[in-house]
């Protein structure tokens, strides 16, 4: 398969914000690391899960893939063509090919908007179809994520809509305008149990149907096992695990991986699991831990830990870990 | 023991739109220390359930009927200002949101302070103390008391409302959806916290969550919600083994688990009934493969089967 979105090195500091006096005390600017030097690829019609706690970087990986927000340094190649620089009419262009679903359906739709209107925006942005085929599409887009009676639906506004039916509106816009590369920031983790499998399957129709890569964020390994092709585990802007789902569930290699893997909780009171919570909390990224990231939390570090970074290394066929014990 | 005993308690909404049934009918005991796990969808009034035994229901909720005894207490009987002794002190609950729970003015100290100067009649440097204390067990470092809400993270935050409920050695806790803000990482700290808290000071708890495998985890029995009314209890692995109600089977199937295999899940079709116009018959009918013509004029009774297992369901 060839590789849709490939990332070389890309890194992201966010600046810390502080006065002309406390710059003159420190004489430094000190940045928050958010995301600190990752390469990856995605595969053309893969699913490809980031996972990691909050602060670990994950959502600042799918606003910069989809150029929300600029890089600080490092490079990206979109089917075949070096972005990392783009601007203006290129932007837009660019823009029609990648969207984004945000994690709270309840924030990112405006509660003025009808939902007719929210899911006919994107269409008139970008100008895909003539006028008098707007209103059928959004209609037809609105059957097929299991909102019928679609025209009840078009005329509603996001506040009578339960929660699961706004994050379909919420994929509805951003599949409408058939782009090539969706990113799911969180797209279940506010929605009841009960209903996340609906949606994940609503998902991987859509994907099918229009021949969509993905990338997903979650910080939920159950979520990933169920729509992953790849997962890679994130850590203080780091990857440090990355394989085939597979690979990576089945033998996962990194103590992060294997605490974060323990800790889903198991709905089968027959099966306890031990769950290998590592201490404290994830550190602050402006000034992160020196050798492995991980190293202050991690139940085996050893001495090398502390000193030097472990690199990403292949240890078997789809499967790379950063861990100098593995 | 009983420490908990509801019995046919009505909760009901008086909004413009007409009466919102979010408790329709709901009998629950809850033993001495017991966990005990209320599962449900949102919107099924499992929330309301918990507020109430803290007789916190907002406006313009109101309790219509039923009965909660606690320790033997007609909770309902009390006034206000007897109510308000109970609260914290025999009583405590966890809410979900941390962000909307601690006020974003006050320190921590400030917060945990003011609640042990309400209740008990000590000086203000041994309430101090206690505050360390508490916020030790939870593991808050002492030289952090002075700071503000937005200085933690979530998962400290969660801590500090923990630190909060247990402040006055409560008996009971409702913790409702105490980690469903949280990352899976922190979930699993919170709750191992909660659990041993539990044991260290002889609690009981009821925890509401929406999660499936959190429940199966935590809690002795488990009681699930639907559309306000309780449709299945039974103790834990009981509840594993043989789920009787078809939701009850149908929501234990949606949970995905980890696993490097392909797995299909089932879900359930449709969505829970209004609560201001509950359908006659039995609440789940238009969602559930078994249904039959009863199910739709006639709502079922509560039947017993086997051991301390109840089931709401014309099927039984």
């Amino acid at each position: 398969m060839e590789d849709i979105i490939t990332t070389i090195n890309v890194k992201k500091y966010f600046p810390i914000k502080m006065n002309f006096l406390q710059y003159l005390i420190t004489r430094k600017r000190e940045y928050i690391k958010a995301v600190d030097g990752i390469s990856f690829s995605l595969r053309k019609g893969e699913t490809f899960t980031l996972v990691g706690e909050s602060g670990s970087g994950k959502s600042t990986i799918g606003k910069l893939l989809i150029k929300s927000l600029e890089l600080t340094d490092g490079k990206m190649i979109f089917e075949g063509k070096d972005i990392t620089r783009v601007k203006g009419n290129e932007l837009k262009a660019l823009r029609r090919k990648m969207q984004i679903v945000f994690q709270d359906p309840y924030s990112s739709l405006n509660p003025t908007m009808k939902i007719g209107d929210t899911i006919e925006r994107p269409l008139k942005i970008h100008k895909i179809c003539q006028k008098r085929k707007i209103k059928e599409k959004a209609l037809e887009m609105l059957e097929n994520i299991g909102l019928s009676p679609a025209e009840d639906f078009y005329e509603k506004y996001p506040w009578q809509l339960s929660g699961g039916q706004r994050q379909r509106v919420a994929i509805a816009r951003a599949i409408i305008i058939c782009p090539e590369f969706v990113v799911l920031d969180e797209p279940v983790s506010m929605i009841d149990v009960s209903l996340r499998t609906l949606i994940l399957d609503l998902l991987i129709k859509l994907k099918q149907q229009y021949d969509l890569t993905y990338l997903f964020i979650t910080h939920d390994l159950a979520i990933a096992s169920y729509i992953s092709n790849t997962i890679a585990t994130m850590y203080l802007g780091k990857i440090i695990e990355l394989g085939s789902k597979k690979e990576v569930l089945a033998s996962p290699k990194h103590p992060y991986t294997k605490a974060l893997l323990s800790a889903v909780p198991i709905p089968n009171p027959k099966m306890k699991r031990k769950k290998i919570i590592p201490k404290g909390e994830i550190p602050n990224p402006i000034n992160p831990p020196t050798g492995c990231r991980f190293h202050p939390r991690c139940n085996y570090a050893e001495e090398i830990c502390g000193k030097k970074e472990p690199e990403l290394v292949e240890v078997s066929k789809d499967h790379k870990v950063a861990c100098h014990l593995c | 023991m009983k420490l908990l005993d509801i019995k046919n308690l009505r909760v009901y909404y008086f909004s413009e739109e007409g009466v919102v049934k979010a408790v329709d009918g709901v009998s629950l005991s809850l033993n001495k220390g017991e966990t005990l796990g209320v599962v449900g969808e949102s919107g099924c009034g499992k929330s309301t359930l918990g507020l109430s035994v803290l007789r916190l229901v907002p406006y313009p909720g109101k309790m219509v009927s039923g009965k909660i005894f606690y320790n033997g207490i007609d909770l309902l009987s009390l006034s206000d200002e007897e109510v308000r002794k109970l609260r914290g002190k025999e009583i405590a609950m966890i809410f979900q949101n941390p962000d909307v729970s601690l006020n974003p003015i006050m320190n921590i100290k400030e917060h945990l302070v003011e609640a042990i100067l309400t209740h008990e009649e000590i000086d203000e440097r041994e309430a101090v103390e206690k505050t360390e204390e508490i916020l030790g067990k939870v593991g808050i470092p002492k030289n952090r008391i002075n700071d503000y809400p937005h200085q933690f993270s979530g998962g400290m935050k969660q801590r500090i409302m923990i630190a909060l409920a247990l402040l006055l050695n409560p008996k009971l806790i409702i913790a409702d959806e105490p980690t469903s803000s949280l990352d899976v990482l922190i979930q699993a700290k919170t709750l191992e916290l909660l659990r041993n808290l539990k044991e260290e000071y002889g609690l009981s708890l009821i925890l509401i969550t929406h999660d499936f495998g959190v429940v199966f985890e935590e809690s002795d029995r488990i009681a699930v919600m639907y559309a306000g009314h309780i449709i299945e209890i039974a103790k834990n692995t009981e509840l594993y083994d043989k789920p009787l109600h078809p939701y009850t089977q149908a929501l234990i199937k949606a949970v995905p688990t980890v696993t490097p295999e392909e797995q299909k899940l089932n879900y359930i079709l449709g969505m829970p009934p209004s609560l201001l116009t509950p359908p006659k018959g039995c609440r789940f009918y238009a969602r559930c493969k078994y249904a039959r013509e009863i199910c739709k004029f006639k709502e079922p009774k509560t039947a017993t089967v086997g051991r301390e297992h109840i089931v709401k369901c014309h099927l039984y």
